[in-house]
Protein backbone atom coordinates (compact mmCIF):
# COMPACT_ATOMS: atom_id res chain seq x y z
CA UNK A 1 0.00 0.00 0.00
CA UNK A 2 1.11 3.85 -0.23
CA UNK A 3 0.13 5.62 3.00
CA UNK A 4 0.29 9.15 3.89
CA UNK A 5 1.03 10.05 6.96
CA UNK A 6 -0.41 14.17 7.27
CA UNK A 7 -0.12 16.46 10.38
CA UNK A 8 -0.66 20.12 10.23
CA UNK A 9 1.93 20.31 12.67
CA UNK A 10 5.43 20.68 12.68
CA UNK A 11 7.44 17.78 10.89
CA UNK A 12 10.19 16.65 12.61
CA UNK A 13 9.40 18.05 15.94
CA UNK A 14 10.19 17.04 19.44
CA UNK A 15 6.97 15.08 20.84
CA UNK A 16 4.86 12.20 20.67
CA UNK A 17 2.72 12.40 16.94
CA UNK A 18 6.21 12.66 15.24
CA UNK A 19 7.76 9.55 17.17
CA UNK A 20 4.16 7.85 15.81
CA UNK A 21 4.48 9.08 12.74
CA UNK A 22 7.87 7.58 12.08
CA UNK A 23 7.52 4.38 13.98
CA UNK A 24 4.40 3.88 11.61
CA UNK A 25 6.99 5.22 8.32
CA UNK A 26 9.95 2.93 9.16
CA UNK A 27 7.77 -0.48 10.09
CA UNK A 28 5.77 -0.39 7.17
CA UNK A 29 8.24 0.28 5.09
CA UNK A 30 10.73 -2.89 6.32
CA UNK A 31 7.20 -4.41 5.37
CA UNK A 32 7.12 -3.08 1.91
CA UNK A 33 4.68 -0.53 1.99
CA UNK A 34 5.77 2.85 0.94
CA UNK A 35 4.97 5.58 3.31
CA UNK A 36 5.03 9.58 3.08
CA UNK A 37 4.97 12.29 5.95
CA UNK A 38 3.43 15.19 5.18
CA UNK A 39 3.19 18.39 7.48
CA UNK A 40 4.03 22.08 8.24
CA UNK A 41 7.71 22.97 7.65
CA UNK A 42 9.60 24.00 11.36
CA UNK A 43 10.40 27.63 10.20
CA UNK A 44 5.82 27.62 8.87
CA UNK A 45 7.11 28.83 6.33
CA UNK A 46 5.78 25.83 3.66
CA UNK A 47 4.50 22.26 3.88
CA UNK A 48 6.41 19.68 2.86
CA UNK A 49 6.40 15.71 2.53
CA UNK A 50 9.95 15.35 4.23
CA UNK A 51 10.78 11.95 3.06
CA UNK A 52 10.43 12.71 -0.46
CA UNK A 53 12.05 16.59 -0.48
CA UNK A 54 8.63 17.84 -2.37
CA UNK A 55 7.80 21.21 -0.33
CA UNK A 56 5.36 24.25 -1.43
CA UNK A 57 6.03 27.78 -0.03
CA UNK A 58 3.42 29.34 1.35
CA UNK A 59 4.46 32.08 -0.50
CA UNK A 60 3.21 30.50 -3.70
CA UNK A 61 -0.56 30.51 -2.22
CA UNK A 62 -0.94 33.10 0.30
CA UNK A 63 -1.31 36.62 -2.02
CA UNK A 64 -4.17 35.29 -3.44
CA UNK A 65 -5.79 33.01 -1.00
CA UNK A 66 -5.79 36.90 1.52
CA UNK A 67 -7.11 38.88 -1.28
CA UNK A 68 -9.64 36.50 -1.98
CA UNK A 69 -10.42 36.21 1.55
CA UNK A 70 -10.49 39.63 2.79
CA UNK A 71 -12.73 41.02 5.77
CA UNK A 72 -15.36 42.38 3.16
CA UNK A 73 -15.29 38.74 1.00
CA UNK A 74 -15.13 37.01 4.60
CA UNK A 75 -16.64 38.14 7.34
CA UNK A 76 -16.49 34.66 9.61
CA UNK A 77 -12.88 34.76 9.02
CA UNK A 78 -11.67 37.61 10.39
CA UNK A 79 -14.02 37.12 13.62
CA UNK A 80 -11.14 36.83 15.54
CA UNK A 81 -7.05 36.86 14.83
CA UNK A 82 -6.52 33.43 16.07
CA UNK A 83 -9.68 31.78 14.16
CA UNK A 84 -7.78 33.73 10.87
CA UNK A 85 -4.28 32.45 11.61
CA UNK A 86 -5.74 28.44 12.06
CA UNK A 87 -7.92 29.07 9.26
CA UNK A 88 -5.99 30.64 6.71
CA UNK A 89 -2.75 28.41 7.14
CA UNK A 90 -5.46 25.00 7.01
CA UNK A 91 -6.11 26.49 3.76
CA UNK A 92 -2.61 26.62 2.73
CA UNK A 93 -2.00 22.64 4.00
CA UNK A 94 -5.69 22.13 1.60
CA UNK A 95 -4.23 23.69 -1.35
CA UNK A 96 -0.29 22.36 -1.05
CA UNK A 97 -1.89 18.73 -0.47
CA UNK A 98 -3.69 18.98 -3.70
CA UNK A 99 -0.72 20.54 -5.41
CA UNK A 100 0.93 17.46 -3.77
CA UNK A 101 -1.36 15.11 -5.35
CA UNK A 102 -3.34 13.00 -3.18
CA UNK A 103 -5.09 10.27 -6.03
CA UNK A 104 -1.64 8.64 -5.41
CA UNK A 105 -2.48 7.07 -2.21
CA UNK A 106 -4.07 3.98 -0.93
CA UNK A 107 -4.79 5.34 2.23
CA UNK A 108 -4.20 8.90 3.87
CA UNK A 109 -4.15 8.18 7.97
CA UNK A 110 -4.06 11.98 9.19
CA UNK A 111 -2.49 12.71 13.25
CA UNK A 112 -4.48 15.93 13.77
CA UNK A 113 -8.41 17.37 13.18
CA UNK A 114 -6.93 20.06 11.39
CA UNK A 115 -5.08 17.73 9.01
CA UNK A 116 -8.04 15.68 9.31
CA UNK A 117 -10.68 18.32 7.76
CA UNK A 118 -8.38 19.87 5.31
CA UNK A 119 -7.23 16.80 3.33
CA UNK A 120 -11.36 15.45 3.82
CA UNK A 121 -11.83 18.67 1.91
CA UNK A 122 -8.96 18.14 -1.14
CA UNK A 123 -8.72 14.32 -1.41
CA UNK A 124 -10.27 12.42 -4.25
CA UNK A 125 -13.64 10.50 -3.00
CA UNK A 126 -12.36 7.04 -3.74
CA UNK A 127 -9.33 7.85 -0.98
CA UNK A 128 -9.79 6.63 2.14
CA UNK A 129 -9.04 8.89 4.96
CA UNK A 130 -8.39 7.91 8.67
CA UNK A 131 -8.57 10.93 10.99
CA UNK A 132 -6.28 9.47 14.29
CA UNK A 133 -6.98 11.86 17.48
CA UNK A 134 -4.11 11.95 19.58
CA UNK A 135 -5.37 14.93 22.63
CA UNK A 136 -7.70 17.44 22.40
CA UNK A 137 -7.18 20.74 20.74
CA UNK A 138 -9.69 22.47 22.40
CA UNK A 139 -9.20 20.71 26.09
CA UNK A 140 -6.14 22.45 25.20
CA UNK A 141 -7.22 26.10 23.78
CA UNK A 142 -10.06 26.26 26.55
CA UNK A 143 -7.75 26.02 29.37
CA UNK A 144 -5.28 28.36 27.96
CA UNK A 145 -8.49 30.84 27.40
CA UNK A 146 -9.43 29.73 31.03
CA UNK A 147 -6.13 30.61 32.53
CA UNK A 148 -5.28 33.92 30.53
CA UNK A 149 -8.29 36.15 31.21
CA UNK A 150 -6.80 39.21 29.80
CA UNK A 151 -6.87 37.56 26.63
CA UNK A 152 -10.81 38.60 26.60
CA UNK A 153 -12.23 35.28 25.60
CA UNK A 154 -14.87 33.57 27.16
CA UNK A 155 -17.66 30.91 26.09
CA UNK A 156 -19.33 33.92 24.16
CA UNK A 157 -16.13 34.26 21.72
CA UNK A 158 -16.17 33.60 18.31
CA UNK A 159 -12.27 31.65 18.83
CA UNK A 160 -13.60 30.03 21.97
CA UNK A 161 -16.19 28.08 19.96
CA UNK A 162 -14.07 28.08 16.69
CA UNK A 163 -11.63 24.92 18.21
CA UNK A 164 -15.02 22.64 18.77
CA UNK A 165 -16.35 23.60 15.35
CA UNK A 166 -13.12 22.06 13.74
CA UNK A 167 -12.51 19.74 16.05
CA UNK A 168 -15.91 18.13 15.88
CA UNK A 169 -15.39 18.46 12.03
CA UNK A 170 -12.03 17.05 12.14
CA UNK A 171 -12.52 14.03 13.83
CA UNK A 172 -15.82 12.72 11.86
CA UNK A 173 -13.69 13.55 8.71
CA UNK A 174 -13.18 10.24 6.70
CA UNK A 175 -14.15 6.49 6.92
CA UNK A 176 -12.96 5.73 10.48
CA UNK A 177 -11.95 7.39 13.58
CA UNK A 178 -8.75 5.91 15.58
CA UNK A 179 -7.80 6.78 19.38
CA UNK A 180 -5.64 5.34 21.83
CA UNK A 181 -7.40 5.69 24.95
CA UNK A 182 -11.50 5.08 26.40
CA UNK A 183 -10.60 8.87 27.95
CA UNK A 184 -10.64 10.23 24.53
CA UNK A 185 -12.92 8.08 22.60
CA UNK A 186 -15.80 9.28 25.65
CA UNK A 187 -14.38 12.68 25.16
CA UNK A 188 -14.91 12.34 21.41
CA UNK A 189 -18.65 10.76 21.01
CA UNK A 190 -20.01 13.00 24.43
CA UNK A 191 -18.28 16.66 23.29
CA UNK A 192 -17.72 16.29 19.76
CA UNK A 193 -20.89 14.24 18.70
CA UNK A 194 -18.59 11.32 16.96
CA UNK A 195 -20.64 8.08 16.79
CA UNK A 196 -19.06 5.80 19.06
CA UNK A 197 -19.41 2.84 16.53
CA UNK A 198 -16.85 4.82 14.05
CA UNK A 199 -14.09 4.83 16.58
CA UNK A 200 -11.46 2.55 16.92
CA UNK A 201 -9.83 2.51 20.27
CA UNK A 202 -5.92 0.73 20.33
CA UNK A 203 -3.11 1.66 22.53
CA UNK A 204 0.59 3.03 21.03
CA UNK A 205 3.23 0.83 20.75
CA UNK A 206 7.40 1.16 21.42
CA UNK A 207 9.79 0.15 19.97
CA UNK A 208 11.64 -2.37 22.64
CA UNK A 209 14.51 -2.96 20.51
CA UNK A 210 15.37 1.05 20.22
CA UNK A 211 14.72 1.62 23.27
CA UNK A 212 17.25 -1.03 24.93
CA UNK A 213 19.70 0.51 22.14
CA UNK A 214 19.75 4.26 23.73
CA UNK A 215 19.48 2.94 26.84
CA UNK A 216 23.08 0.89 26.35
CA UNK A 217 24.43 3.37 24.44
CA UNK A 218 24.46 5.35 28.21
CA UNK A 219 24.83 9.13 29.46
CA UNK A 220 27.30 11.62 30.35
CA UNK A 221 25.13 12.25 33.19
CA UNK A 222 25.82 10.42 36.79
CA UNK A 223 23.10 10.08 39.15
CA UNK A 224 24.54 11.47 42.94
CA UNK A 225 25.68 8.57 44.60
CA UNK A 226 23.62 9.43 48.17
CA UNK A 227 20.47 10.68 46.53
CA UNK A 228 17.52 8.90 45.13
CA UNK A 229 16.54 10.56 41.49
CA UNK A 230 12.80 11.66 40.32
CA UNK A 231 12.67 12.14 36.41
CA UNK A 232 10.34 14.08 34.92
CA UNK A 233 10.77 14.51 30.80
CA UNK A 234 8.29 16.60 29.66
CA UNK A 235 8.09 19.78 27.20
CA UNK A 236 7.59 22.40 29.48
CA UNK A 237 4.54 23.64 28.55
CA UNK A 238 1.22 24.67 30.68
CA UNK A 239 -0.45 21.09 30.27
CA UNK A 240 2.32 19.15 31.07
CA UNK A 241 1.75 20.58 34.91
CA UNK A 242 5.60 20.97 35.76
CA UNK A 243 4.48 23.56 37.95
CA UNK A 244 2.63 21.36 39.96
CA UNK A 245 5.36 18.79 40.40
CA UNK A 246 7.57 22.02 41.22
CA UNK A 247 5.43 22.55 44.22
CA UNK A 248 5.30 19.08 45.14
CA UNK A 249 8.88 19.51 45.48
CA UNK A 250 8.71 22.46 47.64
CA UNK A 251 6.25 20.50 49.87
CA UNK A 252 8.41 17.24 49.65
CA UNK A 253 11.22 19.30 50.83
CA UNK A 254 9.62 20.02 54.32
CA UNK A 255 8.56 16.51 54.69
CA UNK A 256 11.80 14.63 54.77
CA UNK A 257 15.30 15.07 54.68
CA UNK A 258 17.05 16.28 50.84
CA UNK A 259 18.47 12.51 50.11
CA UNK A 260 16.26 13.15 46.60
CA UNK A 261 17.04 15.27 43.89
CA UNK A 262 14.58 15.74 40.68
CA UNK A 263 15.85 15.99 37.13
CA UNK A 264 13.78 17.64 34.35
CA UNK A 265 14.65 17.12 31.40
CA UNK A 266 13.00 19.36 28.29
CA UNK A 267 12.35 22.50 26.97
CA UNK A 268 9.57 24.83 26.16
CA UNK A 269 7.68 28.21 26.43
CA UNK A 270 6.91 27.80 30.52
CA UNK A 271 11.14 27.31 31.04
CA UNK A 272 11.80 30.89 32.83
CA UNK A 273 8.62 31.12 34.52
CA UNK A 274 9.36 27.36 36.04
CA UNK A 275 13.19 28.34 36.32
CA UNK A 276 11.76 31.25 38.89
CA UNK A 277 9.61 28.87 40.57
CA UNK A 278 12.47 26.67 41.39
CA UNK A 279 14.38 29.71 43.01
CA UNK A 280 11.52 31.33 44.81
CA UNK A 281 11.11 27.88 47.08
CA UNK A 282 14.76 27.44 47.28
CA UNK A 283 14.92 23.99 45.20
CA UNK A 284 17.68 25.87 43.07
CA UNK A 285 19.85 22.41 44.70
CA UNK A 286 17.22 20.36 44.14
CA UNK A 287 16.29 20.38 41.17
CA UNK A 288 18.38 20.31 37.46
CA UNK A 289 16.85 21.42 34.51
CA UNK A 290 18.35 19.57 31.49
CA UNK A 291 16.91 21.14 28.36
CA UNK A 292 16.25 18.87 25.57
CA UNK A 293 18.32 15.66 25.13
CA UNK A 294 18.14 12.83 23.63
CA UNK A 295 19.43 9.81 25.96
CA UNK A 296 16.41 9.88 28.00
CA UNK A 297 16.20 5.88 28.33
CA UNK A 298 19.55 6.01 29.62
CA UNK A 299 18.59 8.66 32.16
CA UNK A 300 15.60 6.23 32.28
CA UNK A 301 17.87 3.51 33.78
CA UNK A 302 19.90 6.13 36.19
CA UNK A 303 16.48 7.79 38.18
CA UNK A 304 14.19 6.02 41.06
CA UNK A 305 10.58 7.44 40.57
CA UNK A 306 9.31 8.48 37.33
CA UNK A 307 6.77 12.24 37.13
CA UNK A 308 4.19 12.80 35.00
CA UNK A 309 1.69 15.70 36.57
CA UNK A 310 0.07 17.18 33.77
CA UNK A 311 -2.78 18.76 33.25
CA UNK A 312 -4.00 17.08 30.04
CA UNK A 313 -2.74 14.22 28.25
CA UNK A 314 -3.52 11.06 26.40
CA UNK A 315 -0.81 8.32 26.08
CA UNK A 316 2.48 9.79 26.69
CA UNK A 317 5.53 8.14 25.08
CA UNK A 318 7.64 9.24 28.36
CA UNK A 319 5.00 7.10 30.87
CA UNK A 320 5.45 3.85 28.54
CA UNK A 321 9.50 4.63 28.79
CA UNK A 322 9.44 4.88 31.93
CA UNK A 323 7.68 1.76 32.59
CA UNK A 324 10.31 -0.37 29.84
CA UNK A 325 12.50 1.05 32.38
CA UNK A 326 11.15 -0.38 35.27
CA UNK A 327 10.43 2.53 37.08
CA UNK A 328 7.43 3.40 39.56
CA UNK A 329 5.22 6.11 37.99
CA UNK A 330 3.55 8.95 39.70
CA UNK A 331 1.14 10.36 37.97
CA UNK A 332 -2.16 12.85 37.67
CA UNK A 333 -5.27 11.20 36.98
CA UNK A 334 -5.59 13.83 33.60
CA UNK A 335 -6.92 12.06 30.37
CA UNK A 336 -5.62 8.58 29.91
CA UNK A 337 -2.99 8.13 32.28
CA UNK A 338 -5.38 6.31 34.61
CA UNK A 339 -5.56 3.97 31.91
CA UNK A 340 -1.71 3.69 31.72
CA UNK A 341 -0.86 3.77 35.55
CA UNK A 342 -2.86 1.44 38.02
CA UNK A 343 -3.00 2.91 41.69
CA UNK A 344 -0.75 1.11 43.81
CA UNK A 345 0.44 -1.79 41.74
CA UNK A 346 2.03 -0.15 38.85
CA UNK A 347 2.34 3.19 40.17
CA UNK A 348 0.76 5.78 42.63
CA UNK A 349 -1.82 8.56 40.85
CA UNK A 350 -2.83 11.76 42.39
CA UNK A 351 -5.77 14.06 41.43
CA UNK A 352 -4.85 16.48 38.54
CA UNK A 353 -3.21 19.76 40.04
CA UNK A 354 -2.72 18.40 43.34
CA UNK A 355 1.05 19.03 44.67
CA UNK A 356 0.08 17.71 48.17
CA UNK A 357 -0.79 14.47 46.90
CA UNK A 358 2.03 14.51 44.72
CA UNK A 359 4.38 14.87 47.61
CA UNK A 360 3.35 12.56 49.57
CA UNK A 361 3.51 9.95 47.27
CA UNK A 362 6.71 10.75 46.23
CA UNK A 363 7.46 10.52 49.98
CA UNK A 364 5.72 7.62 50.12
CA UNK A 365 8.48 5.88 47.32
CA UNK A 366 11.58 7.90 48.66
CA UNK A 367 11.29 6.51 51.96
CA UNK A 368 9.80 2.70 51.13
CA UNK A 369 12.28 0.90 48.82
CA UNK A 370 11.12 -2.60 48.87
CA UNK A 371 7.38 -1.04 47.80
CA UNK A 372 9.26 1.19 45.50
CA UNK A 373 11.06 -1.27 43.77
CA UNK A 374 7.74 -3.61 43.52
CA UNK A 375 6.05 -1.14 41.83
CA UNK A 376 8.93 -0.34 39.32
CA UNK A 377 8.99 -4.33 38.91
CA UNK A 378 5.40 -4.32 38.06
CA UNK A 379 5.18 -1.53 35.35
CA UNK A 380 8.10 -3.09 33.81
CA UNK A 381 6.47 -6.08 33.53
CA UNK A 382 3.09 -4.85 32.54
CA UNK A 383 4.84 -2.28 30.17
CA UNK A 384 6.68 -5.00 28.48
CA UNK A 385 3.50 -6.67 27.47
CA UNK A 386 0.70 -3.54 26.89
CA UNK A 387 3.40 -1.75 25.02
CA UNK A 388 3.90 -3.91 21.74
CA UNK A 389 4.97 -2.19 18.81
CA UNK A 390 4.03 -5.28 16.49
CA UNK A 391 0.38 -5.53 18.05
CA UNK A 392 -0.21 -1.68 17.58
CA UNK A 393 1.69 -1.62 13.89
CA UNK A 394 -0.74 -5.33 13.10
CA UNK A 395 -3.80 -3.67 14.47
CA UNK A 396 -3.54 -0.79 12.70
CA UNK A 397 -2.50 -2.47 9.45
CA UNK A 398 -5.77 -4.44 10.06
CA UNK A 399 -7.76 -0.91 9.85
CA UNK A 400 -5.54 -0.04 6.61
CA UNK A 401 -6.80 -3.03 5.02
CA UNK A 402 -10.53 -2.99 6.25
CA UNK A 403 -10.73 0.78 5.40
CA UNK A 404 -9.21 0.40 1.68
CA UNK A 405 -11.22 -2.68 1.23
CA UNK A 406 -14.60 -0.41 1.79
CA UNK A 407 -15.77 -2.40 4.60
CA UNK B 1 -2.85 37.05 -20.72
CA UNK B 2 -0.33 34.68 -19.56
CA UNK B 3 2.80 36.47 -19.12
CA UNK B 4 6.49 36.01 -17.72
CA UNK B 5 6.78 37.63 -13.65
CA UNK B 6 10.15 38.78 -15.02
CA UNK B 7 12.80 39.06 -17.61
CA UNK B 8 14.75 36.06 -16.32
CA UNK B 9 13.63 32.76 -18.01
CA UNK B 10 14.16 30.44 -14.67
CA UNK B 11 11.39 33.03 -13.20
CA UNK B 12 7.83 31.31 -12.21
CA UNK B 13 5.21 31.78 -15.12
CA UNK B 14 2.78 34.40 -13.98
CA UNK B 15 -1.05 34.55 -14.76
CA UNK B 16 -3.87 36.20 -13.21
CA UNK B 17 -5.42 35.19 -9.94
CA UNK B 18 -8.58 35.51 -11.03
CA UNK B 19 -8.49 32.43 -13.42
CA UNK B 20 -8.99 30.65 -10.00
CA UNK B 21 -12.47 32.60 -8.97
CA UNK B 22 -14.18 29.69 -8.90
CA UNK B 23 -12.74 28.42 -5.56
CA UNK B 24 -13.60 31.47 -3.65
CA UNK B 25 -17.78 31.46 -2.35
CA UNK B 26 -17.56 35.19 -2.75
CA UNK B 27 -16.17 36.00 -6.30
CA UNK B 28 -14.16 39.95 -6.58
CA UNK B 29 -11.70 40.87 -9.01
CA UNK B 30 -8.14 41.46 -9.00
CA UNK B 31 -6.54 42.38 -11.89
CA UNK B 32 -3.29 43.20 -10.63
CA UNK B 33 -2.60 40.17 -8.75
CA UNK B 34 -0.40 37.56 -10.39
CA UNK B 35 -0.12 33.94 -9.77
CA UNK B 36 2.50 31.39 -9.81
CA UNK B 37 0.61 29.51 -13.09
CA UNK B 38 2.25 26.03 -12.27
CA UNK B 39 1.71 26.14 -9.17
CA UNK B 40 -2.13 27.24 -9.35
CA UNK B 41 -3.12 25.08 -12.07
CA UNK B 42 -1.69 22.25 -10.53
CA UNK B 43 -3.85 23.29 -7.53
CA UNK B 44 -7.02 24.08 -9.71
CA UNK B 45 -6.97 20.71 -11.71
CA UNK B 46 -6.55 18.54 -8.70
CA UNK B 47 -9.22 20.13 -6.09
CA UNK B 48 -13.02 18.54 -6.05
CA UNK B 49 -15.19 20.38 -8.33
CA UNK B 50 -17.23 21.65 -4.74
CA UNK B 51 -14.50 22.68 -3.07
CA UNK B 52 -14.68 26.44 -1.91
CA UNK B 53 -13.18 28.77 0.78
CA UNK B 54 -13.63 29.59 3.32
CA UNK B 55 -14.47 26.66 4.93
CA UNK B 56 -18.24 28.04 5.78
CA UNK B 57 -19.15 24.70 7.66
CA UNK B 58 -16.37 25.04 10.11
CA UNK B 59 -16.83 29.17 10.38
CA UNK B 60 -20.55 28.65 11.17
CA UNK B 61 -21.31 28.23 14.85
Amino acid sequence: MKILLATYWLIPHVGGVWKYMTQIQQRLEAMGHQVDLLGNSPDYAKFHIINRGREISKEWIRPLVVTKLAREYAPLLHADPLIHYYEMDRYMLELSAACFGLDQYDIIHTQDIFAARSLARVKPAHVPLISQVHGSVTGELHNHFRMNPQLGINEHSPAWKYFPSVESRGAASGNVTITSTQWQKNLLVRDFGIPEHRISVFQYGLDAQEFWHKAHMGTDVSRPPDKKVIICPARLSFVKGIDVLISALGILKSMRQQDWVCWIVGDGDKREELWDQTQALALQNDVVFFGERHDIPALLLQSDIFVHSCIQDNQPFSVMEAQFAGLPACVSNAGGLPEMVEHGVTGLVSPVKDPLTLAQHLNTLLGNDEYRRMLGQNAARWGQQHWSLDQMISRLLNEYTRVASGA
Amino acid sequence: MPRKGGDDVSEPYMVIGDLYNRIFAVQSSHVDLLVNYAVWNRIFEQLPKDYTLPDLEVLTF
